[in-house]
């Protein structure tokens, strides 16, 4: 793994809702200190395998290993404990508190929550209610929200979407500015190929629940079958 | 700032009350008061935690029958109510793992259940409860009881409105707003909802053994499943979502029956239904919601 050692080894994940095989024994690993990317098609399983890897489901089969602690059986909040934080596809914040509470509940204290507020950009929205902030100011509240846990494991959930194109940029330099500033180690699901092709280290594909394709950025772009399904779909 | 003066000015008002109001209607504050803790035992578990609960009767009966039978026995009264809401609390904690496994309209039900077993229970251990009859309590003079009813009242809002704002507070509005993240950011949620419902249980239980002391008296009937539903709509009424609702709600439940009698004796009942239906359908957010919205409206005019 380029000389990194393995921060998470995902090994042999499988789960199903009904009949829906959303990941069928997958494996692999993310070096530590590195930006990895999660790809693939709507509904290949990139969500479910978060999800997986933060105790919201769990695998009927397969292990979640972090810094050599398997993790598959624990409680979301003590995975969470570990130090392992995440944003939301979706957004989740906490709709009826300010920006500066829903940072709070990620660790942070109230001056600490402020300056990280302030890293994302969102200072002046502090004492705002986040129901009823723009998309794009609660995205970057979730960030911080997640920043707040001094996180050894960034999960990020589509960083870039609901973003202009022209917003792609400004992304990429923060996700690469938290990468250094906070000494994290980042998996990122992201369906934006310039920027996941400018951050990550490394790309790990998935196709209906399956690993497809795994390399660094320029192998990837020359897959072959990651063209296939990129262009199939 | 404005807020500190108001709650300043009120307990003023609270204390000056005795002196210059007819005696019973002082009595009457005096229940207030501990109907207002009992709510707010609500709030802070169905406002804060949306977790919902119908037989929060039952821990006021618990509470109240832990200060008749602990101060018939010789202890001190101040040494009833803390045991009232230790032993409250502690059974709100075991009954909270229980409800847990339980949601929405289960968890309803379960504490329905709860309040009508209240009655049963206690006349079935008669030898300690004195049964169906019920047991005596010294009684104390009424200014006593007031200035007691409405210090305690103060402590307890005092200490919900600083444990709201804690960290406990934050990780209970957490699980509220959304579980999903609340687990992700590290809130345990068996701790938090099951400390929250031994919290609105020992409230409850200091109101059953402040009722207890201004009745002089606990008998099982007291504590119906009314009770139960009296507080619930009382919660409801004053506002979920601010804690002073549960002073109005107090005010609510102990005043609006006995206005209802002096309306019309015959329908009582409905005239209480009436208003109540009223205040609900204007008043979603409850008394103190309305007003909430009114004062920061006339604050916004005033910029
Ligand atoms: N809780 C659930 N219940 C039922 N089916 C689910 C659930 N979660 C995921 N699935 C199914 O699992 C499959 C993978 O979904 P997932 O959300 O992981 O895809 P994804 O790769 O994140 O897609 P997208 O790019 O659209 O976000 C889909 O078929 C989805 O419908
Ligand atoms: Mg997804």
């Amino acid at each position: 793994m380029n000389g990194s050692a393995a921060m998470v080894s995902v090994e042999g994940l499988s789960i199903h809702f009904g009949g829906v095989a959303a990941l069928s024994d997958l494996s692999f690993e993310v070096g530590e200190g590195q930006i990895t990317g999660l790809i693939g098609p709507n509904g290949a399983g990139k969500t479910t395998c978060f999800n997986c890897i933060t105790g919201l489901y769990r695998p009927s089969a397969g292990t979640v290993v972090f810094k050599g602690q398997n993790l598959t059986r624990l409680a979301p909040h003590r995975i969470a404990g570990r130090r392992i934080a995440r944003t939301f596809q979706n957004l989740e914040l906490f709709p009826s508190m300010t920006a500066l509470e829903n940072v709070m509940v990620g660790g942070a204290n109230r001056a600490r929550a402020l300056e990280l507020l302030d890293y994302v950009g969102q200072r002046d929205n502090a004492a705002r209610i986040v129901h009823g902030l723009p998309f794009g100011a609660r995205k970057m509240i979730e960030i911080a929200r997640a920043l707040a846990m001094e996180p050894e494991l960034l999960l990020l959930d589509e960083p870039a979407s609901g973003f202009g194109h022209d917003a792609i940029g400004q992304i990429g330099d923060t996700i690469e500015r938290i990468r250094s500033d906070f000494k994290t180690t980042i998996l990122m699901v992201e369906h934006s190929m310039q920027l996941v092709m400018r951050v990550c280290n490394r790309i790990i594909v998935l196709q209906s629940g399956q690993k497809l394709a795994e390399g660094d950025p320029a192998a990837i772009a020359a897959n072959p079958a990651v063209i296939e399904a990129y262009l199939g779909s | 700032m404005v807020r500190w003066l108001g709650i300043a000015a009120f307990a003023v008002v609270i204390a000056a009350l005795p002196r210059l109001v007819p005696q019973f209607v002082a009595f009457e504050l005096t229940y207030a008061a501990a109907y207002a803790i009992a709510i707010v035992g609500l709030v802070i578990l169905i406002g804060r935690t949306g977790q919902i609960s119908l037989g929060h009767g039952a821990f006021v009966a618990v509470g109240g029958y832990t200060l008749a039978i602990l101060v018939t026995h010789g202890v001190p009264y101040g040494l009833g109510i803390v045991a009232a809401a230790l032993i409250a609390g502690l059974l709100g904690v075991a009954l909270g793992g229980i409800a847990l496994r339980l949601a929405g309209v289960y968890l309803a039900l379960a504490t329905f259940a709860l309040a009508n077993s209240v009655a049963p229970v206690l006349k079935r251990f008669g030898s300690l409860t004195g049964g169906a009859q019920g047991l005596s309590i010294p009684s104390h003079s009424e200014t006593e009881l007031y200035y007691l009813t409405w210090g305690v009242a103060a402590l307890l809002f005092a200490l919900a409105y600083f444990g709201l704002r804690s960290r406990v507070g934050l990780a209970l509005r957490a699980l509220r707003d959304s579980e999903i993240a609340a687990v992700s950011f590290g809130v345990n949620p068996v701790f938090y909802k099951t400390l929250a419902f031994g919290w609105s249980s020992a409230y409850a239980g200091v109101a059953g053994a402040l009722l207890a002391l201004a009745t002089a008296y606990v008998s099982p009937d007291v504590y119906s499943v009314a009770l139960s539903l009296n507080l619930l709509v009382g919660a409801v009424i004053g506002g979920l979502q601010l804690l002073w609702g549960a002073l109005l709600g107090g005010l609510v439940i102990q005043f609006f029956p006995l206005w209802s009698q002096a309306i019309s004796p015959a329908l009582a009942a409905v005239v209480y239904g009436i208003a109540l239906i009223l205040i609900m359908m204007f008043m979603p957010g409850g008394i103190a919601g309305a007003l909430g919205r009114r004062m920061s409206f006339i604050r916004r005019g005033h910029e």
